[in-house]
């Protein structure tokens, strides 16, 4: 069992997060599920909803099995987005904005 | 979402509209009193006109309101539409179509000629409106001028299915051209006059169709202030999630100046795939601070590729679309509908149950509006030429591989020979069914065209029917876009100076109408068109003369009636004295003829002195592929295409006579046909090959007669890829295209009838390295 302090698993996101991304993102998250994840959506130029669906949901279950879950690093696009979907969820809002 | 895609959608639309609009009013012109088709004609015009006033096209809409308020006096029988009724109208589709095109591309309509229809249409709703006539009529008399933007809202007829066209100003955006008239302040929270609550819930489905809500978000934005708060009650495990379901909710606090309508429209492609509830005033929940307004432009979310449209018809494209919708509907029914996902927010249970019993409504009354119409979706013609290409480059590598089985010899019936079969012919289904995605019926075509033919009727005051025939035909959409300028072109003509006048038609004893014919088949592989008239046929004597004139040829020289005929497409030949206003453009029939052979396409003339003239166009059905000969030309592979080959032989050599001082004909059962070495006119080879060692292959060309093509060896028959010349390389006389071969060669692709026509004499040779060098 991975305790909050441990390293945490770079979730490096693509660039583009339509919807067919939102399928792969969910497998992906899925693989780590015993993991800290950090989220780098540096290189994020374009996002859908379903895409942020999946954050939001795994920052959730993240939260509920104790363990660590951030974006640690976000492009203007997908802090933008963020903001005009109204996402205030702390896990995903990204901590800084590059 | 972008607006020029939202407004390329409304002008495709449009085109739809229109093309109903002129064959309702055609069919009405035909003596049709179905009331459906009044009903149709009806709603292409009030479709047309609601679009438009969402875009501000004022022009269009003031034009399509007086027009609309015409033919419901027609629909509610206070208004019969006679012969001369429907001409205004069809003048006034005519009108309506200009007004679509000019808001389109820019340019304007003339004013007065709008005007005056627009008084004509206005006259005729008056004049026979009774006066007991329904209130639907009146609108007529108060309406304000049509072709002057009024700001005063004017009363709508609406069709039977309650559509009313939503006003809705796109004003503020930027990208738009056209005079910004009311700007909408997007500052200060002050400024705003209304404040309006939006929840908004998606299903999967909005996804699933290419919508994306933050598209939408964005565009709301766009409308003034707004706070947002995602709600995600509904939102279930990661393990438990389907992220191609929909568990998220909106509540959206917005400060406008728009109206609820405008708030609503920016749902108006998403509507039937989500709960929306508008309401006036705040939300009465703790809302997050102002969301971001302004998004990076320079990185756009998924352009929405096509959308599934109700509307849209066409059996052809419905067909070919059929497997794309079964994958949509199984995306969805993978997704599910999270039913239980997205609770309503528990301070609002009331207002979200309305929310869903008016989207059913909706839902409802979508579905009673268009009843049976076959369910088609708007694809993005790059994304078929694409695959289509890819398909090119599939058909290729099977070549190549079975080459490669063949040259490693494995041996009879072995499992790899049975695949390889199996996959060409699974590789011959695809290609197939990928051309007929592009495949459309001729219709929209043939339609413009019989507006060319009333204008110029009108201008040379000759009257004219024109009956067109097979226009469900279907053909490549490349050969139907390049159709039209030729087609055009040779109906001026036809009309100009094909027909006589009325009296001098009279005079001879013909009827008064003049008859032009249109008509599309299918032929050998290839798609016909014709444009026959019944006028005064080609005047030979005349286009004889003028021929010597130009010097094409000499006063000696004695052609045959087909030839003579066939002057008329030599360049800078025009028997017209004078150039009129019509066809005289400065386009001679030399460019119809060019136009056509860079389809891959032949056009010939037969015309009778008295009769009139037949032009005969033959293209290809798709641009993309080829059933060829492969041939053996002086070391060179060649392919001939297999529809001009009418048979092969072996040549005896009792069969080859010489005549002149280097013709050879070739006797074939009891006639003679002339040999053409195609080593020789492709200047592959100095002298003439002895025919006795080579295959002759004896070939149709458009201009009639048959030519007997002399190869030294055939290769095979096989299906190629197309690969243009001229994009890739540059044009070749007597060469029409190239293509790869299995074992990687490139191949060039014979072009029979500049061959045949170069072999007939010098100046069709002329005549062919011009072409070239054009």
């Amino acid at each position: 069992m991975t305790s909050a302090d441990e390293a945490p698993h770079v979730l490096k996101l693509p660039a583009v997060l339509d919807l067919p991304a939102a399928s792969r993102l969910h497998e992906q998250v899925l693989t780590l599920q015993e993991k800290n994840i950090a989220v780098d959506a540096s290189e994020v130029s374009r996002v859908g909803a379903q895409c942020i669906q999946v954050l939001l949901s795994a920052a959730e279950s993240w939260r509920r099995a104790g363990r660590a879950f951030s974006v640690n690093q976000s492009s203007e696009t997908f802090a933008r987005t963020l903001q005009l979907l109204g996402v205030t969820d702390e896990s995903v809002v990204p901590m800084e904005i590059i | 979402m972008d607006m020029n895609e939202i407004k390329e959608i409304f002008f495709q639309e449009c085109e739809e509209q229109l093309a109903e609009l002129e064959s309702g009013l055609l069919a009405l012109n035909d003596g049709d009193t179905d009331i459906e088709t009044v009903n149709a004609v009806f709603r292409a015009v009030h479709s047309i006109k609601g679009g438009a006033g969402a875009f501000g096209l004022d022009d269009l809409v003031g034009f399509a309101h007086v027009f609309e308020t015409t033919l419901d006096c027609v629909r509610s029988q206070t208004l019969e539409p006679t012969q001369d009724v429907l001409k205004v109208m069809l003048r006034s589709a005519d009108v309506l179509a200009d007004l679509t095109a000019a808001a389109r591309e820019g340019g304007s309509v003339e004013a007065e000629r709008t005007a005056v229809l627009a008084k004509e249409l206005e006259a005729l709703a008056k004049g026979e409106a009774l006066p007991a006539a329904p209130v639907a009529a009146a609108p007529a008399a108060a309406a304000p001028p049509p072709v002057v933007a009024s700001a005063e809202p004017v009363s709508e007829p609406t069709d039977e299915s309650g559509f009313q066209p939503v006003p809705f100003s796109f004003d503020d955006f930027s990208d738009e051209e056209g005079d910004v008239s009311a700007p909408v302040e997007t500052t200060g929270s002050e400024s705003y006059s209304n404040k309006f609550t939006v929840r908004f819930k998606p299903r999967s489905d909005l996804y699933a169709n290419g919508n994306e809500t933050v598209l939408l978000l964005r565009d709301l934005a766009k409308l003034g202030e707004m706070r947002v708060r995602c709600e995600t009650d509904g939102l279930p495990a990661i393990d438990k999630l389907d992220p191609e379901g929909a568990y998220l909710a909106w509540l959206i606090e917005i400060s406008t100046n728009s109206a609820e309508d405008e708030i609503r429209s920016v749902f108006e492609f998403a509507e039937w795939d989500c709960q929306l509830e508008v309401t006036a005033g705040e939300p009465g929940v703790e809302m997050p601070e102002t969301a971001a307004v302004e998004e990076p432009e320079d990185a756009p979310m998924a352009v929405v590729p096509f959308d599934l449209s109700l509307l849209d018809d066409e059996p052809a494209a419905a067909e070919a679309a059929a497997p794309a919708e079964t994958d949509i509907a199984q995306v969805t029914a993978a997704s599910g509908e999270p039913a239980d996902a997205g609770q309503p927010a528990p301070e609002l249970p009331a207002a979200t149950a309305a929310i869903a019993a008016n989207a059913e409504k909706q839902k409802a009354a979508a579905v009673a509006a268009v009843p049976a119409a076959p369910q088609t979706i708007r694809v993005d013609l790059d994304r078929v030429d694409r695959l289509i290409n890819l398909v090119g480059e599939l058909v290729i590598n099977q070549a190549m591989l079975a080459q490669s089985v063949v040259e490693n010899e494995t041996g009879g019936a072995s499992a790899i020979n049975l695949g390889l079969d199996e996959l060409q012919q699974l590789t011959r289904e695809i290609q197939d069914s990928v051309m007929a995605i592009r495949a459309q019926p001729v219709k929209p075509v043939f339609q413009r065209m019989s507006r060319i033919v009333r204008e110029i009727a009108d201008m040379t005051g000759k009257t004219v029917r024109l009956v067109t025939e097979g226009e469900n035909t279907e053909v490549d959409k490349t050969v139907i876009d390049k159709l039209a300028e030729p087609l055009t072109h040779m109906i001026r003509n036809a009309v100009d100076h094909g027909l006589e006048t009325p009296e001098k038609r009279e005079a001879i004893g013909k009827s008064r109408e003049g008859v032009l014919r249109l008509s599309a088949k299918h032929r050998s592989g290839r798609i016909v068109i014709e444009i026959a008239d019944d006028g005064a046929g080609i005047n030979r004597e005349r286009v004889r003369q003028k021929a010597i004139d130009n010097g094409l040829i000499t006063a000696e020289q004695n052609l045959p009636d087909e030839e003579i005929d066939n002057l008329i497409f030599h360049p800078g030949f025009s028997t017209a004295e004078k150039l009129s206003d019509i066809s005289g453009r400065g386009v001679g029939m030399d460019v119809v003829k060019r136009s056509i052979q860079s389809l891959g396409g032949r056009i010939n003339i037969t015309s009778t002195p008295g009769k009139g003239s037949i032009f005969t166009m033959s293209l290809p059905l798709t641009l993309a592929v080829l059933d060829g000969m492969v041939v053996t030309v002086a070391g060179q592979t060649l392919v001939v295409p297999l529809t001009a080959i009418v048979e092969t032989l072996q040549p005896e050599k009792q069969d080859i006579h010489s005549f002149g001082s280097n013709q050879r004909l070739i006797a074939i059962r009891d006639t003679f046909c002339p040999l053409v070495d195609v080593g020789h006119i492709l200047r592959f080879r100095p002298h003439y090959a002895d025919p006795v060692e080579g295959v002759a292959l004896l070939v149709e060309s458009e201009g009639g007669g048959q030519r007997a093509l002399m190869v030294d060896a055939i290769q095979g028959q096989r299906q190629v890829v197309i690969k243009s010349l001229e994009a890739n390389y540059t044009s070749v006389p007597g060469i029409a295209a190239a293509t790869i071969l299995g074992d990687g060669r490139v191949a060039l692709i014979l072009d029979v009838d500049s061959v045949v026509a170069a072999s007939r004499g010098q100046s069709m040779r002329g005549e062919m390295s011009l072409a070239a060098a054009g």
